[in-house]
């Protein structure tokens, strides 16, 4: 009895997995259809292929450049587009669409491929070896997860960020995305996009629809409908969007609505707030909504501010939430974004200027949003508001994973950033996001609390008002320098016996190492470049307005002090000033030739080693001598 | 409080695009809207009497916002 019950539940399993199973050839979607000519085809095949090419609007390509000589050709859908394609739903035979200014199809039915397929073959069976529909296999069974929307090709920015290798793990379910900003329109390519109940604080009612076009924009980098053969994809598409309309439709709104949208948000289940909007002023009210948000478990995501500024602006700016600075195509910082303190981390927001002054489509961030007669487009904007949703989508990606603490987040976002190893004026926070090895290290679960604090303080995060970055400057190479400096000099005064001086001291500090604590500090709203130059040694200047810490070739020599000590011998005190100097420029050149040999222009170490070690020698014969004949005056 | 600037109108295309207002010391001021349309036009130098809005965020975030309380025109562009 009990092996006839195992049989049949064996048999019933079988019969369950088997009619679950699609098969790969049930997934049958074409897009294309693939065609290989005899080798000895007439002329004439060419005219047909090009007469059912014009029919239903394809385009005939060589399979790939290998293909010519096989006589392989596939008809697909023609996608020439310009920028801004609009779908129009124009009514093409057998209701497909077409998007006006983008002569692309979005894609034929099933049907409709069957229908063009079997006129394929009739008339071109008689020139043809093969005529096959072109199988796109799902991608999820082969192992790659490339998405099947038209544009997606377009979104550099979701390659940027790794996604198709996130989207291996996670695609973001279960997880509730508060959008406060202009509101959230239904566009086509969110109708398959979950939404949760939202409101209007503009207008205090429940309809929280968008009248402007930012906010369904943002909302689309986020939770795009993807892999629904139409438009874009988005990053976290099995999310859900809370839509929380606080912008005005001319994109303005208030501390107080925004507060209250936070508030909102927290107390109605969402997980993540992603807030593109800013401004200069701080505000009690909405650091204490902020507070309570987060201390319910919420991750807290904002913009960091479009004016180029060296602070981000508010909400970025508190600590509780995390300030996201934009890059280009080419992952440098774009030109607009704000940089410095409150900037946790770097993704693509966007730069479309072009040359001579024209708009760049392709160099911004490509969604479905509305226009403003509420039509749907499909539009590239520009701005630090486009890098905080990618930011806000991977958290949503990481937090599906079962990592919901916002301390946690951001601990995965940061560690698994793409760093920058020179960026002191700290224009990308931890680095680029990178969905890939967020959600791997999301995956591996575990994450120590007292970790994470220990890489606050040591990042020096935790002060509000200013903060030391250690990161900028080599501590130990700075240490090395200074002890080096006396030593040299104290080995220098037993050969001459001269007296250690104020003057002498203060050259042998400047010269190798200068206030080097300054070159890490950051104020908010300051420039940064003053503290740079204070906290530079001679050897230093050369790149304080750039940058980088890498060394410049006319600063980092013996030209300066060389310099010093022709326009300073003269002078009682300052010559001493200039001996100084020169020995710790020797100590200093030689420290960064041993341990930190990075210049500008010489990109070959062993050369800047070598250009770094002439000059320390030049900088030790310069000191010497100056303070053999100096030595006998004192 | 109240604030005068001398500037020069400017339209900046981050994101979905706004409005401001550039003083001569360079200082980008986003205009609060809805503003006079014989102001906002590109090149346009301007005195203006406003008000900072510190009260107010906006998605353009390119500077503070300014509400315009009155305005006189000093040269077209």
């Amino acid at each position: 009895m009990k092996k006839l019950l195992a049989v049949i539940l064996f048999f019933g399993a079988l019969f369950w997995v088997l009619s679950n199973y699609a098969g790969l050839g049930a997934k049958g979607e074409f897009n294309a259809i693939a065609i290989e000519l005899k080798s000895t085809y007439s002329p004439d095949a060419l005219e047909v292929l090009e007469k059912i090419k014009n029919k239903y609007d394809l385009e005939i390509n060589p399979n790939s450049v290998f293909s010519q000589n096989l006589n392989l050709f596939t008809l697909s859908p023609n996608s020439k587009c310009t920028s801004n394609a609009e779908p129009t739903k124009e009514k093409l035979p057998e209701g497909t669409l077409r998007w006006s200014g983008c002569t692309r199809l979005t894609g034929y039915s099933d049907e409709y491929w069957q229908k063009i397929l079997a006129e394929v073959r009739q008339e071109l069976g008689k020139y043809a070896q093969a005529i096959e529909p072109n199988y796109e296999y799902k991608l999820d069974f082969i192992g790659s997860t490339r998405p099947n929307d038209p544009l997606y090709s377009r979104q550099w920015n979701l390659t940027n960020i790794n996604i198709e290798k996130a989207w291996e793990k996670s695609k973001g379910k279960g997880v509730v995305v508060a959008v406060i900003d202009t509101g959230v329109s239904r566009v086509e390519d969110l109708q398959k996009t979950e939404f949760v109940k939202g409101y209007d604080f503009v207008n205090d009612d429940d309809d929280a629809s968008d009248d402007n076009g930012h906010g369904t924009h943002v909302a689309g980098t986020i939770a795009q409908s993807t892999n629904n053969n139409l438009g874009v994809a988005g990053i976290a598409y099995e999310a859900k969007i809370m839509p929380l309309k606080v912008l005005n439709s001319f994109g303005a709104g208030t501390i107080t609505d925004i507060a209250e949208a936070i508030r909102f948000a927290a107390d109605h289940g969402a997980n993540i707030i992603n807030m593109s909007l800013g401004g200069a002023g701080e505000s009690a009210i909405l650091k204490e909504a902020i507070d309570y948000a987060y201390n319910k478990g919420v991750t807290i995501i904002a913009a960091a501010g479009n004016s180029n500024y060296p602070a981000a602006f508010y909400p970025a700016r508190y600590p509780k939430v995390i300030g996201v600075s934009a890059t280009s195509a080419t992952g440098e910082k774009a030109f607009y974004s704000n940089y410095g303190a409150g900037v946790d981390i770097s993704a693509p927001g966007g730069d479309m200027r072009g040359a001579d002054g024209t708009k760049n489509e392709a160099g911004g961030i490509l969604q479905n949003t509305i226009n403003r007669e509420g039509k749907s487009i499909y539009a590239s904007f520009q701005g630090t508001s486009m890098a905080s949703p990618h930011v806000a989508g991977v958290a949503a990606l990481i937090e599906s994973m079962g990592i919901n603490k916002p301390e946690e987040v951001l601990n995965v976002l940061k560690q698994s950033v793409v760093k920058i190893p020179d960026d002191p004026q700290n224009f990308y926070g931890a680095g680029r996001i990178d969905a890939a090895s967020a959600v791997q290290l999301a995956s591996k679960g575990k994450l120590d609390f007292l970790d994470f604090f220990r890489w606050l303080r040591d990042n020096g995060y935790l002060s509000p008002r200013f903060w030391i970055d250690g990161g900028v400057m080599s501590i130990p190479l700075k240490l090395v320098i200074v002890v080096g400096s006396y030593l040299l000099a104290w080995l220098l005064r037993n050969w001459f016996p001269f007296s250690w001086n104020w003057s002498f001291t203060n050259g042998l500090f400047f010269g190798g190492t200068g206030l080097f604590i300054l070159r890490g500090f950051y104020v908010f709203d300051l420039p940064q470049t003053p503290f740079r130059l204070l906290g530079s040694s001679i050897v230093e200047l050369g790149n304080v307005f750039s940058n980088t810490n890498a060394l410049n070739p006319i600063t980092a020599s013996v030209l300066l002090p060389f310099l010093m000590l022709i326009f300073l011998l003269g002078h009682a005190r300052w010559k001493w000033f200039a001996i100084g100097s020169a020995i710790s420029v020797c100590v200093a050149l030689t420290a960064h030739a041993i341990f930190a040999p990075e210049m500008m222009w010489i990109t070959d170490v062993w050369q800047a080693r070598a250009y770094l070690g002439v000059n320390a020698a030049l900088c030790f014969g310069l000191a010497y001598l100056s303070a053999k004949s100096e030595s006998g005056a004192v | 409080m109240d604030i005068e600037i001398r500037g020069t109108i400017k339209q900046s295309d981050l994101g979905i695009g706004t409005w401001t207002l550039v003083s001569d010391a360079n200082v980008t001021y986003e205009i609060m809207q809805p503003a006079d349309s014989r102001l906002l036009q590109e090149g346009l130098k301007v005195k203006v009497r406003g008000k900072l809005r510190s009260d107010v965020m906006t998605m353009a975030m390119v500077g503070q916002v300014l509400q315009i309380l009155d305005y006189s025109i000093l040269a077209e562009s």
